[in-house]
């Protein structure tokens, strides 16, 4: 069985079934934004869900756009490679929930920025935390709007640069209208719908090779390399690999939008059960996207995957139309669209909430109290600069896998929040000026590095090579924002005896 | 819910800590370890794959290689300490 023909022309069957889902996406939206007039309700979908719905909602928002699209295209071109992409989700999600989600919980914060701010009480990092999620958030909107940039250049034949304007203006309107409920039900349809696509997809695949993961491997062998099995297609150096795991592993262990989900449950053991059915869920997952991965590198050809996309991202669409035609092509690309859709608004409405929480209110208007709805207005004008800035910055990133971009954004996170929150959390002597130099010093380091690295300098700016040979900084941006931390904490030691916040944690304090 | 006992002790030696305290220091312990074993597996698989490329693509049998065996284990781990960290907390909780 052969790719099919003219896959990549507009196609009335696939666009029909991509507009009646965006349709029903819509109409859940509007419904929520009926519900949604105040603040917490915005930003926490007032806590009403299950444990069930809860975990769906997480798995999808985590494997998002960056695992179907990325992680499986990577796979089809260097093999056994990407499974470093694969397993960074398998083990950043439990990271996050043993270090953060218990102490997270217990101190009742929704932010990041919150729980620093709790901590070390001081507006001051809550304005630094704020700067370093908003960029970090910023890169991680970039990453999806490239892949549905992709997607909708596949199936409507638009230009990459006007697609992503569309997407741009689309994602505006969800986050301005839906607010966090709006987003969490449209992540739960989408994840399962998801799961679905990439079922049918698995088995029709699977079905090609006699269900047989050894005939499998022997076709991927057999048609693009016996070393798509083995390590070495997929990073430039071996320091590049280690780099790219540590970055994925603090960059997950960290994500602001998953934390801020694992508070719209009632209580502590629904969160954990939620919590179980989303490690659950991420797993199969993950494995998914490897296997399609692998079987799309047979069926579809690394030929027509590069054309439809240097970077990959198409590999998973052009599969479901290879063994499933051109109306499961439709579905796909609709439910791929959704996921980037919902994962991007939850990204927009966190950025948002700091933009309007921690920026506005611990910066700018420090001790005055901000009104909810003043919170509301700044937060929907936030939404909007971002996702301006977003869609300008997705089309100059043509051509890039979003797993690899995914990663690179992970670098950030996990060099600027991750380990002042590890440190705040678990070590009692960080300090004020310790957690603001510390990140500062990794946002710094993680930018600078990337400015330096062969994306940057070879593939945007054009020059011979980078001038660092490290595509990603996180070797060294994180253990340096690390030192940072430990060393201006030791310096600046005024404070002793400050209770550290996982001792505050069980008192469940009332602070706020 | 007590917890005055190592809060309320200042510069003298700290009460015996309550019930509640020792739960939750046992859960912070548990749940270090478990971040420590889940990272340091999947930093080992990545230092196998950047620097043991050749171990890792032995063929075992036909078809399968070393690294696909690993990266199995690497995938299933994780997964197990999840469970069981639920499982355990939640028959730990009050």
């Amino acid at each position: 069985m052969s790719g099919t023909a003219a896959v990549d022309l507009p196609n009335a069957t696939a666009i029909t079934f991509f507009f009646l889902f965006i349709a029903i996406t819509l109409a859940i939206t509007w419904w929520a934004a009926r519900r949604t007039k105040t603040t917490e309700e915005y930003f926490a979908a007032g806590r009403r869900l299950t444990a069930w719905q809860n975990g769906l909602a997480l798995a999808g928002d985590f494997t998002a756009a960056a695992g179907f699209l990325g992680i499986t295209g990577l796979i089809s071109l260097v093999g056994f490679d990407g499974l470093v992409y694969v397993l960074a989700a398998l083990a950043g999600w439990p990271l996050l929930l043993f270090l953060f989600a218990e102490p997270l919980r217990k101190l009742g914060k929704y932010t990041v920025a919150d729980a620093l701010a709790h901590c070390l009480n001081s507006t001051t990092v809550r304005a630094i935390v704020g700067l370093c999620s908003l960029v970090y958030i910023l890169l991680f909107l970039i990453v999806q709007l490239v892949g549905a940039g992709n997607v909708i250049r596949l199936m409507f034949g638009l230009s990459y640069r006007d697609a992503v304007i569309v997407i741009g203006a689309i994602m505006m309107c969800y986050a301005l209208f839906g607010g966090m409920l709006g987003a969490t039900w449209v992540q739960i349809i989408k994840a399962v719908l998801m799961l679905i696509a990439a079922a049918v997809t698995i088995i029709l695949s699977l079905s090609y090779f006699d269900f047989s993961f050894v005939t499998l491997f022997e076709q991927v062998s057999a048609k693009a390399g016996a070393a798509m099995l083995a390590p070495g297609k997929g990073f430039p150096t071996s320091w590049e690999v280690v780099s790219t795991a540590l970055a994925a592993l603090c960059g997950l262990a960290n994500q602001p939008h998953v934390l801020m989900r694992v508070f719209t449950v009632p209580d502590a053991r629904t969160a954990r059960r939620s919590v179980f059915y989303a490690t659950t869920l991420i797993a199969i997952f993950s494995v998914m996207t490897a296997v399609l991965g692998f079987a799309a590198a047979v069926i579809v050809g690394q030929g027509a995957i590069r054309a439809a996309d240097p970077g990959g991202n198409m590999a998973f669409p052009l599969l479901s139309a290879a063994v499933g035609g051109t109306a499961f092509l439709g579905f796909v690309a609709a439910v791929s669209f959704a996921t980037i859709l919902a994962a991007v608004v939850g990204l927009v409405i966190n950025g948002s909430a700091t933009l309007a929480h921690d920026f506005w209110g611990g910066l700018i208007r420090r001790k005055q109290v901000v009104s909810a709805r003043e919170q509301l207005i700044l937060a929907r004008v936030a939404t909007v600069l971002l996702c301006v800035v977003a869609t300008i910055l997705g089309i100059a990133f043509q051509g890039q896998n979003v797993a690899f971009l995914g990663v690179l954004t992970l670098a950030v996170a996990g060099s600027t929040n991750f380990p002042t929150l590890f440190l705040a959390i678990f070590w009692r002597r960080l300090t004020v000026p310790g957690a603001v130099v510390g990140m500062l010093t990794g946002l710094i380091a993680s930018l600078t590095l990337l400015y330096l690295s062969p994306l940057v300098q070879v593939d945007l700016l054009h020059n011979a090579h980078g001038m660092i040979n490290l595509r990603n900084p996180g070797l060294i941006s994180i253990p340096l924002a690390f030192f940072a931390n430990i060393a201006v904490s030791l310096v600046t030691r005024k404070e002793s005896g400050r209770p550290f916040a996982y001792a505050e944690a069980t008192q469940a304090s009332t602070r706020q | 819910m007590q917890t005055e006992g190592l809060q309320a002790s200042g510069a003298g030696a700290p009460m015996r800590p309550t019930l509640d305290e020792a739960r939750e220091t046992r859960r912070r312990r548990v749940c270090l370890w478990l971040a420590f074993a889940v990272a340091v597996i999947y930093i080992g698989f990545a230092v196998l794959v950047g620097f043991a490329k050749g171990l890792l693509g032995e063929r075992i049998g036909q078809t399968f290689t070393v690294g696909l065996y690993i990266g199995g284990f690497v995938a299933v781990v994780p997964w197990l300490l999840t469970v069981f960290y639920v499982v355990w907390s939640n028959r730990n909780d009050r």
